[in-house]
């Protein structure tokens, strides 16, 4: 294991790639996510935790763009983006997989893959040669589908796929996306036993390369106490701790907060 | 692999030899001539209409627009302004200029709509387009239309026959290139899940204007097609709604997102609407056409809701696993 305070000095150091100033959003009367004020430090790997229906999903939603907040800011690497479609957020560098497979049905496993590695190269802009036909981005996709174990099943179809193969696609087309700001969220919920340990060891070799900023939205505590440098634990919208693992487990708050709701990380 | 792409490719040669035969087979008296004609310009009208339909997943009920423009660019120029080959070539690019062009404001200000309401603006621009050119009588000669010269070159039946099978051949193949290129099935991935592209970092706006203008130039094309042929144009000809649904019917029919698809069903379209109309001369109930064509719709979609080819797919699938299943 990594000695969790070099890491931490590190990640001291260096600047922060996204922060949020009071990032609200309501739903009707309901305040999905309130009031949050969040920081992240270049390189950083943070687990959110928080019982379902915290708002983790919601803030991730926020923070690529498919929801606009009713109130507060967000910064990515210096800009401000509050205000900006989620393509151009993703074209800056933050990517994201979803909690539900979001995926393109009716196209192959190595179509979606692919359509998502072309979104950032300059190859997009052909409009003549066969899409199948630029090594460059074959190549990319090979490697893509060898690392979450989906080649076998390069040509099924999107929707033929098992619900943890949909899982897998999902984390494909977010390292196709190769951005500098990974948005995880809850990656091996729904994976059958056996699919689990590899998307860990793929996240895992992300997290050891030190070249992205990850936040992770997980529920299985050996994971995010192996992984993270920092947990964020969400609780009815609102941020209400933020530390090491080790401690934020402990923290009485977070365990209250835990058995009032579902108790998932109380409960392991 | 390779045997099998050389065997494809073998195929198409022939295919194509076969098409360019055809109007040597032709009557010219039976009117054969101008009927393959006119099959040619329905299956270009039919693929510009499936680039929107079967690949981009846009829902247009006023592709007619384009095809009464592109027709009456080439009308008004060919009869005002100079009866020449060079002259047709500048009806050529004005007419792709302005479609492009009209492709571009409609796709900006609607192609964010959700796609019903999109739906529901093309009808309205294109049945105000109708309503204004009727009113427009002195330009357009209205519901009773006029004629106009075409080059010599384009007098002959066999020769117009020619230039649109051929025309039908080159736009297929660009088209095709097109929807198997990056950029097209960039579209297709937008067909699929427009949020999802969006959140890969693709401005999912852009790409559907632009496929709203390629599609509205290739209509635009098969108008000035249809003019050029039939040397005659008028508001209810080339601007009437039902060429649309001549379109959407002919995708639907032959199988919508393939382009092979809208060729399929303009041959049939077109040859059973022929068939039923000479019938309905001794079978009187045959008179109303249409309705057949209302039935046939109602059964493709609730039977082959991906066509005839997506159907022919499906009974060959059935079929290899049958195979495969027998000892
Ligand atoms: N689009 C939406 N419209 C209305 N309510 C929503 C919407 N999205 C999320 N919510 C609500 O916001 C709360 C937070 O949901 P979510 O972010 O999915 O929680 P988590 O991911 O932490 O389990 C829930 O009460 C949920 O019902
Ligand atoms: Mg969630």
């Amino acid at each position: 294991m990594l000695s969790q305070q070099g890491r931490g000095d590190e990640v001291t150091q260096v600047a922060s790639i996204l922060c949020t100033e009071g990032l609200s959003v309501a739903f009707g009367g309901h305040l999905a996510v309130d009031d949050v004020d969040f920081e992240v430090p270049e390189h950083a790997f943070i687990s959110i935790i928080g019982p379902n229906g915290a708002g983790k999903t919601t803030f991730f939603n926020l923070l690529s763009g498919q929801l606009k907040p009713t109130k507060g800011r967000i910064w990515f690497r210096g800009a401000e983006i509050t205000h900006l479609p989620p393509e151009h957020r993703a074209m800056l560098g933050v990517g994201r997989s979803f909690q539900i497979a979001n995926i393109l049905p009716n196209l192959t496993t190595f179509e979606n893959v692919r359509l998502a590695v072309q979104a950032k190269r300059p190859e997009r802009f052909r409009f003549f040669r066969h899409h199948r036909s630029f090594s460059s981005l074959n190549d990319r996709v090979a490697e893509i589908l060898g690392r979450v174990s989906l080649w076998h099943k390069r040509e099924a179809l999107a929707r033929y796929l098992t619900h943890g193969e949909k899982r897998k696609l999902e984390i494909a087309m977010l390292l196709a996306m190769d951005s500098a700001l990974f948005l995880l969220d809850e990656p091996t919920a729904g994976m059958s036993v056996e699919e689990v340990p590899q998307i860990l060891d793929v996240i895992s070799a992300l997290r050891d390369e030190r070249k992205r900023t990850i936040l992770l939205i997980e529920h299985k505590v050996d994971m995010v106490l192996n992984l993270s440098d920092t947990v964020a634990v969400l609780h009815q919208g609102r941020l209400i701790a933020q530390g090491p693992p080790q401690a934020i487990m402990q923290n009485e708050l977070v365990q209250t907060a835990y058995l009032g709701g579902l108790g998932h990380v109380g409960a392991s | 692999m390779h045997r099998h792409i050389g065997l494809q490719r073998l195929g198409y040669g022939i295919f194509v030899a076969f098409v360019l035969s055809l109007p040597l087979f032709m009557h010219d008296a039976r009117n054969q001539l101008f009927i393959l004609t006119n099959i040619a310009v329905m299956a270009i009208f039919a693929m510009s209409y499936d680039l929107l339909l079967g690949y981009s997943g846009i829902i247009s009920f006023g592709h007619v627009l384009f095809f009464g423009v592109g027709a009456y660019v080439t009308a008004i120029m060919m009869k005002n302004v100079s009866v020449s080959i060079p002259a047709l070539l500048f009806v050529l690019l004005l007419t792709l200029l302005i479609t492009a062009f009209l492709g571009w404001l409609i796709g900006f200000f609607t192609a964010r709509l959700k796609s019903h309401f999109f739906a529901m603006f093309t009808l309205a621009i294109a049945e105000l387009a109708a309503v204004l050119m009727e009113k427009a009588k002195g330009i357009s000669g209205g519901s009773d239309g006029f004629s106009f010269p075409v080059p010599s070159f384009f007098r002959d039946k066999l020769t117009v026959a020619y230039v649109a099978l051929i025309s039908t051949l080159v736009i297929f193949v660009l088209l095709r290139l097109f929807v198997n290129s990056p950029m097209g099935t960039t579209i297709i991935g937008i067909r699929e899940n427009e949020a999802r592209m969006r959140a890969l970092g693709y401005p999912v706006l852009r790409y559907k204007v632009l496929a709203v203008m390629i599609s509205g130039a290739v209509a635009g094309f098969a108008g000035m097609l249809y003019g050029v042929s039939m040397r005659f144009v008028s508001v209810p000809s080339v601007f009437g709604i039902n060429l649309t649904l001549d379109a959407l019917l002919m995708t639907i029919v032959g199988g919508a997102g393939t382009l092979v698809g809208p060729v399929i069903g303009a041959v049939l379209v077109e040859l059973v609407s022929q068939w039923l109309q000479l019938m309905a001369k001794s079978v009187p109930l045959l008179e109303r056409w249409m309705l057949f064509f209302g039935l046939a719709y109602i059964l493709v979609v609730l039977f082959f809701p991906s066509g005839i080819l997506g159907g022919l797919q499906r009974l060959l699938i059935l079929w290899r696993n049958r195979r495969r299943k027998a000892p």
